[in-house]
């Protein structure tokens, strides 16, 4: 028998203290355009330095302001404004020194009772970030060379190799009519943004980028991996499996099959989302829980990502900002919804109470269905 | 004789021809990468075409190739269209 558990609670309860300062995907796309003309100008040669560029100009703004309210530290912030080029090491000490005052600022405005649970807070929205890492070197790295792919019925399918280190599959989608194309572009990114913010860490970085053949999906390839069908038995770990019907039941993905994961050192990779989150059918169950027992206990890493995004308000906003951008309102709250349905079947020990989590769907089915 | 050939992707970003399933009489009959040929021989593959997810096998024949491509899309191993 299941327990009763709270991490719903936190979810509902949860408000966000900073939501209005967090960085939304028009956002991002506006720092894009500004890290390019940093390069153009020459400012930067490349985007981590174009990074710190802005960082660096728009904390010496604030510099100047803080300043001259406080005359004493004056020598300091005239030295760093002293620098013409970018220079991390620099930037690095303006950074803690910027942490510094975002401490302050959260004790002061009574975000956080105490310096140290403004360091914990900050600690937390950095696991959160609107983009990685793997995303924004997706995003802007140049191609070195780029080659369709062969066979499969979803259009131009291009496997592309980014200047100077990895590789992606690039999925414009266009064997398919406009409206479906544009939504399974979505839905790959999406998948991995669930996948991500909640923990699962099954889909490699995905964002959408344009290419010659318009926008598409844009997924970082795993090298040296095989399909489930190339897998022997014994490489698939049931665990990961059975963590894989978990996120599948979430995204309502009817399409899991061999084809469409990947297995690599025992771990899992899931691709191939442009058929999952059918818009008008969230409020159904998912029979990817068939294979699961009625009590089944999450993997300790798991349990605490979801843990993690239960408690922290600022990630939900962030995933639903994400989501809302992707599907419109209705829709993005109908996931952040379903999303919240998951987390309620999860009891006090950790475990994932499968009738629980089928019960909330059915009772909540006219919320979750966005007509 | 109709065939589909079922090509890996490379990390190269070439792709290589892993298994040809062919039709052979009624039923398909696949060579290539034995885990693969096995898998697919045992576990069968997706009938997009049928609203209740039917499952297909080298029984089914001529079905069973031209649901090949609609199973293998994700770029890592894909399906040709069926050739002759």
């Amino acid at each position: 028998m299941c327990k009763d558990g709270n991490m719903s609670e936190r979810f509902e309860q949860a408000t966000p203290p900073l939501g209005s300062s967090l960085r939304s995907e028009e956002g991002a796309m506006v720092e894009a355009d500004a890290l390019r003309e940093k390069i153009k100008t020459g400012e930067a040669t490349t985007y981590v330095e174009a990074e710190y560029v802005l960082a660096r100009n728009k904390f010496q703004k604030k510099l100047e302001q803080h300043a001259e309210a406080h005359d004493t530290r004056r020598p300091k912030w005239k030295k760093w404004l002293g620098i013409s080029k970018a220079n991390p090491a620099v930037i690095g000490m303006e950074l803690a020194e910027r942490e510094d005052l975002l401490i302050a600022s959260l004790v002061k405005s009574g975000t956080v009772k105490d310096t140290v649970e403004a360091i914990e807070y900050l600690e937390r929205k950095k696991s959160f970030p609107a983009k990685s890492p793997k995303e924004l070197d997706l995003e802007y790295r140049e191609f070195s060379s780029a080659g369709l792919l062969l066979g499969g019925n979803m259009g131009s399918a291009t496997f592309v190799e980014l200047k100077d280190d990895g590789s992606a599959v690039y999925k414009p989608y266009d064997g398919q009519d406009v409206k479906r194309r544009i939504e399974s572009i979505r839905k790959e990114r999406a998948a991995y943004l669930i996948d991500s913010f909640l923990g699962f860490n099954f889909v490699p970085p995905t964002i959408i980028r344009e290419l010659d053949k318009g926008i598409g999906s844009f997924q970082e390839f795993v090298a040296d991996a095989k399909v489930g069908y190339e897998a022997r038995q014994n490489e698939k770990p049931d665990e990961e499996i059975h963590k894989l019907r978990l996120f599948d039941a979430i995204i309502l993905n009817g399409d899991r099959h061999e084809g469409n994961y990947l297995v690599k050192e025992k771990k899992v990779y899931a691709i191939d989302h442009g058929n999952t989150l059918p818009l008008e059918r969230l409020g159904i169950q998912s029979h990817h829980l068939d294979e699961l027992s009625d009590k089944h206990p999450l993997p300790l890493e798991l349990r605490t990502g979801l843990q993690r995004f239960a408690e922290w308000p600022e990630s939900q906003e962030l995933l639903r900002d994400a989501l809302t951008e992707l599907f419109g309102e209705k829709c993005g709250g109908a996931l952040m919804k379903r999303i919240s349905l998951f987390l309620a079947a999860i009891d006090g020990e950790g475990n994932f109470c499968k009738e629980q989590f089928k019960k909330g769907i059915d009772s909540s089915q006219a919320e979750l269905c966005p007509t | 004789m109709p065939y589909v050939e079922l090509y890996k992707l490379q990390n190269d970003g070439s792709q290589k021809v892993v298994a040809t399933c062919r039709l052979d009489g009624d039923a398909v009959r696949c060579e290539g990468d034995t885990v693969l040929v096995n898998n697919l021989m045992t576990g069968g593959i997706k009938d997009y075409d049928n609203p209740d997810e039917t499952t297909l096998f080298f029984k089914d024949g001529l079905k069973f190739l031209e649901q090949l491509k609609f199973n293998f899309t994700s770029g890592y191993l894909n399906a040709s269209e069926v050739k002759e």
